[in-house]
């Protein structure tokens, strides 16, 4: 068994004994990237000479007999829309050509801290925008378990490096549904903390009330590590909490017997693939055998919160954005004047769901249009997490499938933004509601009965902070799949390494 | 609904070709049209949500001076500047030479 095949979890401890050393995981971890990179295009730079140096210098410490930290020398991908210094910052987006981070997010930061080696950048839709990451100016990233089909989006790069065996772990950013949904689509672990849990400091802001930074892992407890690491209270984030950090790691084992689970029924009668409601309904029987009691609840204004996400995350969002402008970084174009630069540069930069997002969100906070859209969107937003404290006083978490469907063609819904949309119709209540979120791989569906099988995604909501429950009813959940779970992954693996090198698809409208 | 999208790409700066304005207007309109159903909630006298979680509370920065990033590694990223400042083409100046990066 190669080093990458590992698992994060004997990876580090072996590190930890000084039976393997950082350097020799991250080897065997650019090689597998090697191998199956030209496939999936998970990457938009991978910065080898930096990894080196990184791994080098937790060996080092090893060597020394310091503590290199919990991650000692996990290699981790970033999505790139997470300042790394020193390295291009792109968001996917040709408005920041040549954005280079002068300085860490504090995520990155503190992962560096606990002995990370960060492999490079990772492809998403423009600027966070969109669910397929097919909305890239770096070209398409491509489904391992199926290379026509999307990763979902937009942390699409950052979840298909974890499923190809390219990184043991990776960060991506949830302002919608974006690490969730694409964990779901590509068979991995994906966390959304509460809203903040994790500082956003040095994340390219999307949807400021709602975005997050979370981990993708092979595992829950994969997952557990990295939020361990990169949670907590941040000066330079106004919104994060004073709250301790749990060892999420350490309550993974904590008994799940007991709890109650609510199947809010109006998330269900939006799943749209049969496929995934046979599999999530198979997930809630092996729960109930967990000893946690399923029942079913109701989130009354579920049906609505899409179109609430898609006012208020483009109003935030052409607020945020409107700082691309080309005076002080990334590209700038021709022009004889200062409107013109500005017209031209945002014109030319950026591609079409960002422009259409940026048009939605300057019109929803418009004079005359304020009061109909935007301000409406955020008291609905009351009436949503209304919703979601009501549900949690009764139960400990909610379940549902964590996407109403598994990964759809490249191409298939790109040109059709309410079809695009709909993919986040189970993800966004969770981001309106600033409530932590799981998806964890809970069975296989197949649309088409020659293709291959493809991954659906259970969604474990918890409470405010209560993230241990969330991770600790995943746990239980995953080590009952797993001797299925496992070796399906492990077959898709082996098989990626025989397919033919895919061209990279850059969309002309992007 | 209908959109006026040239004052909207006004508002945002964006300059958008015909077709792009085509484009974004047809959708805009299906994305708005949808949402219509929204105005069927009775929202009367809710708050309005803008954070989550439980901030609510806003927290302010302490407003102490403090180093930032160093002046030259900042010039650095700018398209274009002149000594210690960004510099950028003059205001509504029709006729000058183009200015800028590409």
């Amino acid at each position: 068994m190669e080093i990458w095949e590992l698992g994060a979890k004997n990876i580090r401890e072996q590190v930890l004994r000084k039976e393997i050393s950082a350097q020799e995981v991250l080897d065997s971890f650019l090689a597998r990237t090697a191998e199956v990179e030209p496939k999936i295009h998970a990457y938009i730079e991978l910065i080898e000479p930096q990894a080196r140096l990184d791994a080098a210098r937790v060996d080092a410490l090893i060597m020394r007999g310091e503590d290199p930290g919990p991650l000692a020398g996990l290699p981790v991908a970033l999505k790139d829309n997470l300042n790394l210094k020193g390295v291009q910052c792109t968001c996917a987006s040709r408005i920041l050509e040549g954005y280079i981070s002068p300085y860490d997010a504090t995520a990155v930061k503190k992962l560096r801290k606990a002995g990370a080696v960060f492999t490079g950048k990772t492809n998403c839709d423009e600027f966070a925008m969109g669910s397929s990451t097919e909305n890239s100016a770096f070209g398409v990233t491509r489904n391992p378990w199926d290379l026509q089909r999307v990763p979902g989006g937009s942390s699409g790069g950052s979840a298909a490096a974890v499923a190809a065996g390219m990184a043991p772990l990776s960060l991506g950013s949830d302002t919608g549904g974006s690490i969730r949904q694409p964990a779901s689509f590509t068979g991995v672990c994906g966390l959304k903390p509460t809203y903040g849990r994790v500082s956003r400091y040095g994340l390219v802001a999307f949807g400021s009330s709602l975005d997050q930074i979370g981990p993708f892992g092979n595992s829950v407890w994969d997952c557990a590590l990295a939020l361990e690491a990169i949670a907590g209270e941040d000066p330079r984030d106004g919104t994060t909490s004073k709250r301790p950090v749990p060892r999420y790691t350490e309550g993974l084992k904590r008994p799940v017997k007991g709890l109650v689970a609510g199947v809010p029924r109006e998330m269900m009668e939006l799943v749209t693939d049969p496929g995934v409601r046979r599999e999530f309904e198979r997930a809630l029987k092996i729960i109930s055998d967990l000893g946690v009691t399923v029942v079913e609840t109701s989130l009354p204004t579920t049906e609505y919160c899409l179109d609430v996400y898609y006012i208020i995350a483009p109003s935030e969002a052409s607020s945020n954005l409107a700082r691309f402008d080309g005076v002080r970084y990334g590209r700038r174009a021709k022009a004889r004047d200062l409107d013109e630069m500005y017209y031209e540069t945002r014109g030319q930069g950026f591609g079409i769901e960002v422009q259409r997002r940026i048009m939605l969100g300057t019109f929803a906070l418009s004079a005359g249009y304020y009061d109909a859209y935007y301000l409406r969107a955020a008291r609905i937003r009351t009436l949503v997490r209304r919703d979601f404290d009501k549900a949690f006083a009764a139960h400990d978490v909610l379940l549902s499938p964590t996407a109403p469907m598994v990964a759809f063609k490249i191409g298939e819904r790109v040109d059709d933004p309410l079809a695009m949309y709909a993919a986040d119709v189970l993800t966004v209540p969770v981001n309106l509601a600033g409530i932590p979120a799981l998806s964890v791989p809970c069975g296989f569906s197949r649309p088409d009965e020659s293709g291959p099988e493809l991954p659906c995604g259970l969604q474990i909501m918890g409470k405010p902070y209560d993230e241990e429950t969330v991770l600790a009813l995943g746990y239980a959940f995953e080590e009952a799949c797993s001797d299925w779970f496992v070796p399906k992954t492990a077959a898709m693996r082996k098989s990626l390494s025989s397919q033919e090198e895919c061209e990279v698809v850059v969309r002309d409208t992007i | 609904m209908k959109i006026d999208v040239k004052h909207v790409a006004d508002l945002a700066r964006l300059k958008l070709s015909e077709d792009e304005m085509r484009r974004l207007e047809k959708d805009l309109e299906s994305i708005l049209l949808r949402m219509e159903r929204l105005k069927a909630l009775d929202v009367e006298g809710v708050e309005p949500t803008f954070g989550a979680g439980d901030v609510q509370r806003l927290v302010l920065d302490q407003d102490r001076p403090a180093p930032g990033l160093p002046r030259e590694e900042v010039l650095k990223l700018a398209p274009s500047s002149e000594g210690p400042y960004v510099s950028v083409p003059r205001e509504g100046t029709p006729g000058d030479a183009p200015q800028g990066s590409e």
